[in-house]
């Protein structure tokens, strides 16, 4: 980070390296077309850079933090567009996946993301998919569920949760 | 905003779901509650790896070269930079000026009141906007090269009164001294606060003329001089005896506060 912050090349690249991809594979999901996945991307490193400093690894893993950015700046973007056909998203069990033997750090967070995604119910998984990946809102699903708002906050919460636990259960003791 | 209600919103603004009015409340309430921050952390973490569950898509080649150039340009446009231990030192030392701000409550719980809701009323308030009020610097100082020096303040006759300081030097906007103090007894108004460097410089930083219910009080001043090397602040009463003494440190020593620790906060706090 020290190298992002005073715009090392190498240390850039070496972001881009293991970030580069599923960075841009959030904007194919989110935004549904390269043109707009490369922009997110180019957005995302570029937001990264100016907000090195507050990068604080005591809070989150690095992976968490640019993505967190990513996974934002594509919402923004997403509901800006009003009007936008939201993708259909395609998980990565779904998928049959090309092998990326140079990143291996990025095949076990995918990894680990599938797992904590198996964790949930068919019910919880469906609803953070549509929060997170389509960038629903808890009131906008609880309109299309015709359940209370409060209810889908609450869901929100206990299949986040579930992930957490999920995340804490396979780090290294 | 009450913990309560932050905590509410906490997967909402994990999952990016929060209008920018509420994520803002919620962000600004983060900065100073340690114990929704780190719930918050979780849940981000959660939501954060959930990330990598869409399948993978390769990017042209050519957007790497296309993703540096565009760093490139900001860097050469001259974008002011920032060294990071300064501007980590400055989140750090607000974060846990924001949490001493909180020490009304000492007085609040220890019962010296005589009514306990308003007074528990008015110290949420008056946290509420110091908090405001820290924060607006904070947004300043997050695009300029701030360097930040703290340290809490101490009663003299070792009684409930409470505090901290702050300075923040930098070479781009105006040096800034934040004093927060809280307990201080109205018989002693008004207070002088001043800052003091090794040479025995002494700076009159300002006057508290009014405190809250509470004791409590915040003095945001910004000085057009250098404040490098002052280090020592010093409060006095009317009749110019130290009530609060300390000494600002620059590695952000109000991480482990001496005054004694304030009470946790009432439940929707």
């Amino acid at each position: 980070m020290e190298g992002l912050l005073e715009g090392n090349e190498d240390a850039i690249r070496s972001l881009y390296s293991r970030f580069g991809r599923p960075v841009f594979s959030m904007g194919m999901r989110l935004l549904g077309s390269r043109e707009a996945a490369e922009e997110l991307t180019q957005d995302v490193f570029l937001t990264a850079w100016r907000k090195a400093a507050r990068f604080d690894p005591a809070r989150g893993r690095l992976s968490t933090w640019l993505m967190t950015i990513a996974h934002n700046l594509a919402v923004d973007r997403l509901r800006r567009e009003t009007g936008v056909t939201r993708p259909t998203l395609v998980l990565v069990d779904e998928v049959p996946d090309a092998p990326c033997v140079d990143e291996e750090e990025g095949v076990m967070e995918r990894d680990a993301a599938v797992r904590a995604l198996g964790c949930l119910s068919d019910a919880e998984r469906n609803l953070l998919t549509r929060a997170y990946f389509r960038g629903l809102t808890a009131r906008e699903i609880a309109e299309s569920d015709h359940i209370p708002l409060g209810t889908v906050k609450t869901r929100l919460r206990a299949a986040l949760i579930k992930v957490r636990k999920a995340n804490e259960d396979k780090e290294p003791s | 905003m009450s913990c309560t209600a932050v905590r509410d919103r906490l997967a909402e603004r994990a999952l990016g779901l929060l209008d920018a009015s509420d994520r803002q409340s919620v962000d600004r309430h983060l900065v100073w509650c340690a114990a929704c921050r780190r719930e918050s952390d979780g849940l981000q973490g959660a939501a954060g790896s959930l990330a990598f569950a869409a399948a993978s898509v390769e990017p042209d080649p050519a957007l790497e070269e296309k993703v540096l150039a565009t760093l490139r340009r900001e860097l050469t446009a001259g974008r002011p930079g920032t060294p990071r231990r300064g501007r980590l030192a400055v989140a750090a030392v607000l974060a846990a000026m924001l949490a001493l701000s909180g020490l009304g409550w000492g007085a609040v719980m220890a019962g010296r009141a005589a009514r306990l809701e308003e007074r528990v009323r008015q110290a949420g308030q008056r946290q509420i906007e110091s908090i405001d009020k820290v924060q607006t610097i904070f947004e300043e100082l997050e695009f300029a090269d701030g360097l930040a020096s703290a340290g809490p303040l101490s009663a003299v006759g070792g009684g409930i009164e409470g505090g901290a300081g702050m300075t923040v030097t930098s070479g781009s906007i105006r040096d800034v001294v934040i004093v927060l103090v809280s307990g201080l007894g109205a018989e002693g108004a008004p207070f002088r606060v001043e800052l003091a460097d090794h040479q025995g410089t002494v700076l009159d930083v300002g006057r508290i003329r009014k405190l809250d219910i509470d004791g409590g009080a915040t003095l945001i001043q910004r000085f057009a001089e250098e404040l490098e090397g002052f280090r020592r602040v010093v409060v006095r009463d009317a009749a110019g005896a130290i009530v609060l003494q300390g000494v600002l440190d620059s590695d952000a020593g109000l991480a482990s506060p001496t005054p004694s620790p304030a009470p946790a906060p009432a439940p929707g706090q």
